[in-house]
């Protein structure tokens, strides 16, 4: 959980991206429940509706759904769909702005390989 | 909860409100912001039946509140500098809540009393500001009143008082929502909380909108100045500031990945203003324009 929101994003959005993050990374599996919407509005003292927003989001995205009178609980499959979002918006976010950058700064293609060719490991 | 149509009222000759509509059927925590003078306080007054609209119609929570004995049942306007008698202390505070409001809440009352640690048989005139504050909260509060409006409730709270008081908000509309009005002139302190922000500007409501919706806009570019007068051609520009050859400029649109993507084109860094920024320079535009 993130400790406070910031303001780069609409805060209902970063809500839906930590919960996300969460499931990507394994803190939460299929079938565990997520923090209800009076639990994350009263944890950042922010109003319920944009809480609520926020976790709509995620369930229209089917990567958790809603029990009534429960809660909402982690999808089957989640991690994978989200997987699958994030590698394909991995070269527009990170692959194309680096390349920018190393064009930038006068790093060579030949380095820039070498850099990552050390650095990166498969686990 | 409320409705207002073409509302005016003016003091002598001098209109303090033109034309407001707005109608809002949820209880939602809703702000209401201006700048000195836009017409907050009468807003509030007429809301709570203390003036009456010169023309228009107004209905809260289906009664129109001025000359209404069924006002006080239905409607708690708690002033920014609420006029507790010299002499009274916390519980003289409490009697006149309990006597005054047909929804008190005693036990909300002394649970908010003890959280904020207010002694109770201090004069409430040797307060501090923030424990002035705080009072004027648990009154309003503690009203559990349909219609609960404070103005400026975070006057003189300091960074922990603040948080005390967004928790015993949310709580206890979580436990009972009623339609809560929250009047500022700084965003900043209150905007998490509000579902909805109204805007009054030159004595009207200029702008209703969701929190989320309104926190969207404001575009602030900064760059080389050939670079953004590119950019910014058939934008309204809220702001300008040269440095050097550096200008920074806020543009009145919604910021989008599509700004990022023409900032960086441009080669231009793009951010997004802060809300109160962007109100005050939303609300100052005209001003600024004649320059």
């Amino acid at each position: 959980m993130k400790a406070v929101f910031d303001d780069s994003k609409p805060i209902f959005q970063q809500i839906s991206d930590m919960i996300a993050n969460e499931i990507v990374e394994g803190e939460l599996v299929e079938g565990d429940q997520i923090p209800s919407t009076t639990e994350i509005s009263k944890f950042y003292q922010i109003n319920r509706a944009t809480a609520q927003k926020g976790l709509a989001a995620l369930v229209e995205a089917g990567y958790v759904y809603k029990q009534r009178g429960v809660g909402m609980f982690v999808s089957k499959g989640a991690k994978q769909k989200l997987l699958e979002k994030r590698k394909e918006e991995f070269y527009k976010e990170y692959v194309k702005p680096m390349m920018e950058e190393a064009k930038r700064i006068e790093i060579k293609k030949v380095e820039l390989l070498q850099v990552i060719k050390e650095d990166y490991t498969d686990d | 909860m409320i409705k207002l149509e073409n509302v005016s009222f003016s003091y002598g000759n001098i209109p303090a409100l033109k034309n407001v509509n707005i109608s809002e059927m949820e209880p939602i925590i809703m702000g209401l912001w201006g700048r000195n003078g836009s017409g907050k306080t009468t807003f509030m007054k007429l809301l709570s039946g203390m003036e009456n609209i010169d023309a228009g119609s107004i209905n809260v929570n289906g009664i129109t509140p001025y000359n209404n004995k069924e006002a006080m049942n239905n409607i708690t306007y708690i002033q920014e500098n609420h006029p507790f008698s010299v002499l009274w202390n916390v519980e003289d505070a409490l009697r006149y809540g309990a006597l005054f409001n047909k929804n008190w809440d005693i036990e909300l009352a002394e649970h908010l009393i003890a959280l904020f640690e207010l002694p109770r048989k201090k004069k409430i005139k040797n307060f501090s500001k923030g424990m002035q504050t705080m009072l004027q909260i648990v009154l309003g509060l503690a009203s559990k009143a349909p219609v609960t409006i404070m103005d400026e409730p975070t006057n003189g709270l300091d960074a922990y008082m603040r948080k005390q008081f967004y928790d015993a908000l949310l709580n206890t509309y979580e436990e009972d929502p009623r339609f809560i009005i929250l009047s500022t002139h700084h965003i900043d302190e209150i905007e998490a909380m509000c579902e909805k922000i109204a805007i009054l500007n030159e004595q009207t409501i200029v702008r209703y909108e969701e929190t989320e919706e309104l926190k969207m806009h404001g575009v602030l570019l900064s760059g080389s100045a050939k670079s953004i007068e590119s950019l910014i051609e058939g934008h309204i520009i809220l702001e300008k500031r040269k440095l050097g050859k550096q200008i920074n400029v806020m543009i009145d649109d919604i910021f989008t990945d599509e700004w990022k993507l023409r900032a960086k084109e441009a080669g231009v860094t793009v951010e997004k203003a802060k809300l109160q920024d962007y109100l005050v320079n939303y609300t100052t535009k005209k001003e600024v324009q004649k320059g």
